[in-house]
């Protein structure tokens, strides 16, 4: 198809009738950290969804690295949901085992080593585990992977400063570099210096789609700056009649 | 040394002055090898194809050279560096001017105050 | 692929019936010394009690087949766990398949373990049961009649048929229910309710006797061909619910 990694035509998706999203047009190159952006409620769980196949789109079309959504796009995209997906009775290492199974890309002693250096130990049941130590497991079993696309949603919510700095930079030094990482998240400001590219997404729209240090040039200020301007307005716009 | 960034300005123009600032005071000296992208990007906290942009931007001043084994190694060419120090101290002067203009003082007063505290 | 995901889910499977398996059967033999030891262990009231617990046990391990069968499927492929499954490399189909295999392991295990527990409890003498004449006798047996063979052959192809077509049933309707974005649990069971009654409008019209009578006398005019005739009428419509379950995964997950 293209060069592109993600592209979206005309993705509408609605659940009954209040559309999350409502036309979508989307490329994202290989090679780059983007920061999907906007208040809650705005689509950015849903357009993660659809890009892992989570949900169906209403309408449009969607591909990853070239494909439409499927097993191909599946082994190629590793995604951290927002929330915990696991059976409480196994272990760290079972669930390596399980990703070692079902993902060729998987680095295990990549996962070990990584969850030594943050303190976790393998061996220990997720029971027994605390919800911090939980996402840290998410986290190692999603950026062990050698994927293509990355897609983290809201990876940094919930947790304090110094953890946030701490999962930034999990995910800075883990990456693959030839894939693309997709971040969601409505904190801009500590997420903002480590994207090359932001989407702005309000209402299921996308407001706005540049590079970090072009908005910076263009406006004279940070992108977090920006996205507090463009979304101040918007709890009076619901209002109107 | 920590990395200091603003909101204002584009992210790698920073880096690659604070870079520039650590090369001429030694921090990374003459011929030293510097960091790997990764490294310097982590070390930030940053993206690392923004480090790279700064990175080229070194390259572009002089002031580091891409080597095929050793990633990239601070130049040993004093005449460059000096310039580039240059640079930075008149960058530095003009602070003060216009900091001191504001309090008003005009630039020989300000010239002789700076004599003055110097000595 | 099919087999790294029937790994896993005999492995959650073995999680949940081991110990109840395991519990039938020890108390299966507890209570044949308790029942007909010579020496009484237990006083009389201990024994019916332990009978009892027994009772309880087996009935309890149904009750459970049936909800690892609703539950794997509802909360495993359309709840939160769904968020693994369905990023993994592979076909729905695989998944409800592998789901389904282990569904139905589990309720012929079940169905094992009833049968064999009872059989534990009679007072078998061990050394007869060690005698080799016992058995010569029984292979000699079965080999009189080797259509007997074939008929209890056919026979568990109907059990197991009747257990596919039954969890094919539950696989569809919690889909269903899946559908909807609201209610989903009532809508399961209202689907349930409703494919139930096109089964058996199914059986009354289309496979009625008088249908399947031509057939069965072209076939053959013994149990051979009547038993191979429920298999398919059982296993067509299964077939027919699992596509479409696929199909609904396929293109109408709904994970929110």
């Amino acid at each position: 198809m293209s060069d592109y990694l993600i592209e979206c035509r005309g993705l509408y998706k609605s659940y009954g009738l209040r559309p999350a999203l409502s036309g979508v047009d989307l490329e994202v190159g290989p090679g780059r950290i983007v920061g999907l952006l906007g208040p809650n409620g705005s689509g950015k769980t849903t357009l993660i969804k659809l890009l892992c196949g989570l949900l169906q789109p209403t309408r449009g079309e969607l591909a990853v690295d070239g494909s439409a959504i499927g097993p191909y796009t599946k082994s190629v995209v590793s995604y951290l949901p927002d929330r915990m997906y696991f059976a409480d009775w196994m272990k760290a290492s079972d669930l390596f085992d399980l990703f070692r199974d079902f993902y060729s890309d998987f680095q295990y002693e990549k996962a070990i080593d990584m969850c030594r250096s943050l303190g976790v130990d393998p061996g220990d049941r997720l029971k027994s585990m605390s919800k911090g130590t939980k996402e840290k497991v998410q986290l190692v079993l999603v950026m062990a992977r050698n994927a293509r696309l990355y897609l983290l949603d809201e990876p940094i919510a919930g947790v304090d400063p110094a953890a946030r700095d701490f999962i930034l930079r999990t995910i800075l030094t883990n990456y693959n570099e030839e894939g693309t990482v997709l971040i969601s998240t409505h904190l801009i400001s500590d997420v903002e210096k480590v994207l090359d590219e932001a989407i702005f997404l309000k209402e299921g729209k996308i407001m706005l789609h540049a590079t970090v240090d072009d908005i910076r040039e263009r406006e004279g200020k940070s992108v977090d700056a920006l996205f507090r301007e463009i979304f101040r307005a918007m709890p009076m716009e619901g209002g109107g009649f | 040394m920590d990395w200091r960034l603003e909101d204002n300005r584009p992210i790698w123009l920073q880096l690659s002055q604070q870079l520039t600032r650590r090369i001429i005071t030694g921090v990374y000296p003459p011929g030293s090898r510097l960091p790997s992208v990764r490294e310097l990007a982590a070390e930030a906290g940053v993206n690392p194809n923004t480090m790279q942009r700064a990175l080229a931007q070194l390259e572009q001043d002089g002031l580091a050279k891409a080597d095929r084994t050793a990633g990239r190694l601070v130049t040993q060419d004093t005449a460059v560096l000096d310039r580039v120090r240059r640079t930075e101290a008149q960058g530095l002067i003009h602070q003060y001017l216009d900091a001191m203009a504001a309090l008003g003082y005009d630039r020989d007063r300000a010239a002789s105050l700076l004599k003055e505290e110097a000595l | 692929m099919l087999l790294k995901l029937l790994k896993y889910d005999f492995r959650a499977m073995w999680k949940q019936f081991s110990l109840i398996w395991g519990a039938a059967l020890v108390l299966a033999l507890i209570n044949r010394f308790t029942l007909y030891g010579r020496i009484h262990l237990v006083g009389e009231n201990a024994s019916n009690m332990i009978v009892l617990t027994f009772g309880s046990v087996l009935a309890a391990m149904f009750v459970i087949a049936i909800m690892f069968v609703v539950r794997r499927f509802s909360k495993g492929l359309l709840g939160d766990e769904g968020y693994l499954m369905h990023t993994l490399p592979v076909h729905p189909w695989q998944l409800v398949l592998s789901k389904l295999i282990c569904g139905v392991v589990a309720w012929v295990g079940c169905g094992v373990v009833a049968v064999l527990s009872p059989a534990f409890m009679l007072p078998w003498n061990l050394p007869d049961l060690l005698q080799i004449s016992l058995w010569s006798d029984i292979f000699r047996g079965i080999m009189k009649h080797p259509d007997m063979l074939i008929l209890m052959a056919e026979f568990c192809l109907v059990i197991l048929s009747v257990i596919v077509l039954l969890i094919a049933v539950i696989y569809l309707a919690l889909s269903i229910g899946h559908m909807v974005s609201r209610h989903r649990n009532l809508v399961g069971v209202a689907a349930f309710i409703g494919l139930y009654i096109l089964l058996v409008n199914l059986y009354d019209r289309v496979f009625s006797y008088k249908v399947v009578r031509p057939l069965l006398d072209m076939t053959t005019a013994n149990a051979y061909g009547s038993m191979l005739t429920a298999v398919a009428a059982m296993l067509i419509p299964a077939a027919a619910f699992l596509a479409v379950t696929c199909w609904i995964l396929e293109h109408k997950l709904n994970l929110e």
